[in-house]
């Protein structure tokens, strides 16, 4: 773009009040007489569209094409985003208590049980939908249930070799078998959840939290 | 402007230099016209501006949608009653297609009659714009997934079957199989939203660069340039579409059929720019109608550049007969449906089915999917067992058939009729069960208490009034009633015991084994519906029930489900 043709920048669709009076003084000015006569169609018009004149009708249209741009795409665009953005306004979901399984079957140790609980995905209703895992640890009759999700990511956290302790697979971070955060990038200890034992069944209020914060958020 | 320290004014020069889109956009907008701007005019940049939004309000419903045979239904009602705004975003997509058609028309016919041709590949182009949209109006159709679309692309798919040589090729890859499934639906969803975007995007440089180098090569003698007049009609003529799209779209709303159901009645009809083309098919067997009469009107336009040089009024007669003739066809399509109470019937019973899914999908959709939601709903399900099972012999219309007819069942007037005449044909009268006598004439009085009385032999009849009940047992014991119809359970007797009579404990048993000692014993003639599986003696109670013409309890059909 050569420098000479810089001033007449203009045929833009925005027309602002501010960008038609800043392109009138570049052009040679007529008298503001002839501003308000029919505009004649200028023959060529690429070649002496720096000479042509912005009349009133010029500016109308102008503003109109502008305006309409803007109305059309700025309501589409509008309901677009409120469509695109409705998951901001959903509700956190609520922890809800999950059987595990006979509580006087459970072994000694640790392992991962799977939690799954009646309930909606968008449009979808599931009788019994899986929602993830926790890790169990029976250690003489204490019970203990943690989240399997590794707070720095929400990774599913692994038994390490032996059943010593618990290692997330994506960026090693290690915890004790009491949730205890040993090393890696993990901002907290495992999220321990409630239990309770219900008709010799161990339930587990199943919950998530917020990863990567040093304090539990619920989610 | 150099002096200028507007810093967007300077982001853009900076820009500018080095990409020369302004310049390049200074360029396209001064390109020269023929003729001069007017209302009614309008250039290919107003379509462009439609699929703009069409493409905005796209990808908003491509956030939802999920093209499954199970879930495309669900995802678009959940976009209907569950989105923010959702309804009226579907609604400017839905209406946006037609809001395309009408303003491509406008441009085309326009065009063709000032005999403004913009040379031969100009005008290619710009009517490759039909088979691309006609494509995406049929995919996008397809979409939902609900009846209308489901059927009338079975039609549009068999269309394309009749394609001489390629047909049954063609028809297989675009139904990824030998039927519609769920291969057609991803494909129609690929296409739709990939495919045609690109070819409509590359259609669209091509055509630039035509009109451009058109313009160029042979000046128009007179012109004006494309900004700002023309733009302007251009502004204009979108503008009132989209405010009509608008109003459409929230006063009307996107039409969702009920889910695609292949057991289900249902009269097809294409979008309404293909009416006349269907109207076409009702007079013209394929591949006449639906492949060489389309083509000949598609080449006849294509040829209209030629004519236009030389024989000026028979190109215009030519335009005018060819959209003359698409408008009397599809006048007469809409006209012939608007008569048909068989249409307009089933345009009924579409739309309850349809207002029905809804209801249920908004509690949540199955992994089976709406259609069979719908379909094992218990009164829809009770309705179609009837139907398969009943109504040989139980009339709903009150037709005397081998059984007592069943029309109005368990309401007052039903009882009124069984008490009054047991044995008239329409009631017991073709059965072995005749030992029951009419009501004696000078006991008429006390028949519409003695039906509500027996009516409230169901306890969960609500809002009876206590008085006709308490005359009603009196009449039922003083007319004889009892002696053989024991309203105590487990009491058998002559006649069928009428404890909880109705109820839907009773109906299932009754259902299960009619010809029980404590019912009809040896005079009964049904077959027992033992074999059936419980859901679906629970759907048919449900629907006995309904009968009636009560309003009915929502909770009637979870209270039978939980026995």
């Amino acid at each position: 773009m050569n420098e000479e043709q810089e001033p007449s920048l203009q045929p833009r669709p925005e027309p602002s009040e501010e960008s038609e009076t800043t392109q009138a003084p570049a052009e040679p000015t007529p008298p503001q007489a002839s501003a308000g006569e029919q505009a004649s169609p200028q023959p060529g018009g690429a070649v002496d569209k720096s000479q042509a004149k912005p009349t009133r009708r010029d500016l109308l249209a102008q503003a109109t094409v502008g305006l309409g741009a803007c109305a059309a795409l700025g309501a589409c665009g509008v309901v677009a985003a409120a469509v695109v953005g409705t998951p901001l306004a959903q509700e956190a979901q609520a922890a809800r208590w999950c059987p595990l399984g006979l509580a006087k079957d459970l072994a000694q140790g640790a392992r991962k049980l799977p939690v799954r609980a009646p309930g909606r995905d968008a449009w979808r209703r599931f009788g019994a939908r899986a929602l993830g895992r926790v890790v169990v640890v029976k250690d003489g009759e204490a019970v203990s249930v943690f989240s399997a999700a590794c707070p720095h990511n929400g990774c599913d956290v692994a038994v390490g070799e032996g059943g010593a302790d618990l290692v997330c697979p994506c960026h090693k971070s290690r915890f004790s078998l009491d949730g205890t955060r040993l090393g890696g990038q993990s901002p907290r200890d495992l999220d321990l959840l409630e239990t309770r034992v219900r008709k010799g069944q161990l339930e587990v209020k199943f919950q998530r939290f917020a990863f990567g914060t040093p304090d539990r958020k619920p989610i | 402007m150099a002096d200028s320290p507007n810093p967007l004014q300077a982001g853009l020069t900076w820009l500018d230099a080095r990409l020369g889109f302004v310049s390049w956009l200074r360029e396209v907008l001064a390109t020269p016209m023929p003729g001069r701007a007017r209302l009614g005019r309008v250039s290919a940049a107003v379509v462009v501006g439609a699929f703009a939004l069409q493409a905005l309000t796209g990808f908003g419903l491509a956030n939802y949608y999920a093209p499954g045979t199970t879930s495309a239904w669900a995802s678009v009602a959940h976009v209907e009653d569950a989105v923010l705004l959702g309804s009226f975003l579907r609604g400017l997509h839905v209406y946006g297609a037609s809001l395309i058609v009408v303003l491509l028309l406008l441009y085309l016919v326009e065009r063709a009659w000032r005999l403004d041709f913009g040379g031969r590949l100009g005008w290619w182009l710009a009517l490759g714009l039909v088979p691309l949209i006609s494509a995406f109006s049929l995919t996008g159709y397809l979409l939902p997934w609900d009846q209308r679309g489901y059927w009338s692309t079975q039609v549009s798919t068999s269309l394309a079957g009749a394609t001489p040589f390629v047909g049954p090729a063609a028809q297989r890859v675009v139904q990824g199989g030998t039927e519609l499934g769920q291969l057609t639906l991803t494909r129609a969803y690929s296409a739709h939203t990939i495919l045609l975007p690109l070819l409509l995007c590359g259609l669209f440089m091509l055509y630039l660069r035509v009109w451009r180098r058109e313009a160029k090569v042979s000046p128009p003698e007179e012109s004006e340039p494309y900004w700002p007049r023309f733009a302007a009609r251009d502004g204009i003529a979108l503008l009132i579409g989209v405010g009509v799209v608008a109003l459409l779209a929230g006063g009307v709303g996107g039409h969702l059929e009920a889910p695609a159901d292949p057991e289900v009645d249902f009269a097809p009809r294409p979008e309404w720019y293909f009416m006349a083309l269907r109207q076409l098919l009702e007079y013209a067997p394929e591949p006449i109608g639906s492949h060489v009469l389309p083509g000949v009107a598609f080449f006849v336009w294509a040829g209209l550049p030629w004519l236009g040089e030389k024989r000026r009024l028979l190109a215009r007669i030519l335009v005018t007969c060819t959209l003359g003739l698409w408008v009397v066809l599809l006048g007469i399509g809409f006209w012939a449906d608007h008569t048909s109470p068989r249409f307009q019937k089933l345009l009924v019973s579409s739309a309850e089915r349809a207002t029905l899914a809804r209801r249920l999908a908004r509690d949540g959709v199955p992994p089976e999917g709406a259609a069979e939601q719908v379909r094992n709903h218990p009164p829809v399900r009770g309705a179609q067992l009837f139907a398969q099972e009943c109504a040989r012999c139980h009339s709903l219309q009150g037709l005397p058939l081998e059984g007592p007819h069943l029309k109005g069942y368990l309401s007052t007037e039903w009882l009124a009729g069984v008490i009054k005449e047991p044995r008239h044909p329409s009631y017991f009268g073709q059965t072995k069960i005749d030992d029951m006598e009419p009501l004696a004439e000078d006991a008429l009085g006390d028949l519409p208490s003695m039906s509500v009385f027996v009516r409230s032999l169901d306890p969960s009849v609500k809002g009876l009034d206590p008085a006709e009940v308490a005359k009603g047992r009196k009449a039922y014991f003083e007319q004889g009633c009892g002696a053989c119809h024991s309203i105590k359970p487990r009491v058998e007797e002559l006649g069928p015991n009428l404890y909880g009579y109705g109820s839907p404990t009773w109906l299932r048993e009754f259902l299960e084994n009619p010809g029980a000692d404590h019912l009809y014993c040896e005079t009964n003639e049904m077959p027992r519906y033992n074999e059936l599986p419980s859901a679906d003696l629970d759907a048919l109670v449900v629907y006995l029930r309904m009968l009636d013409g009560d309003p009915y309890p929502p909770d009637v059909a979870s209270v039978t489900s939980q026995r």
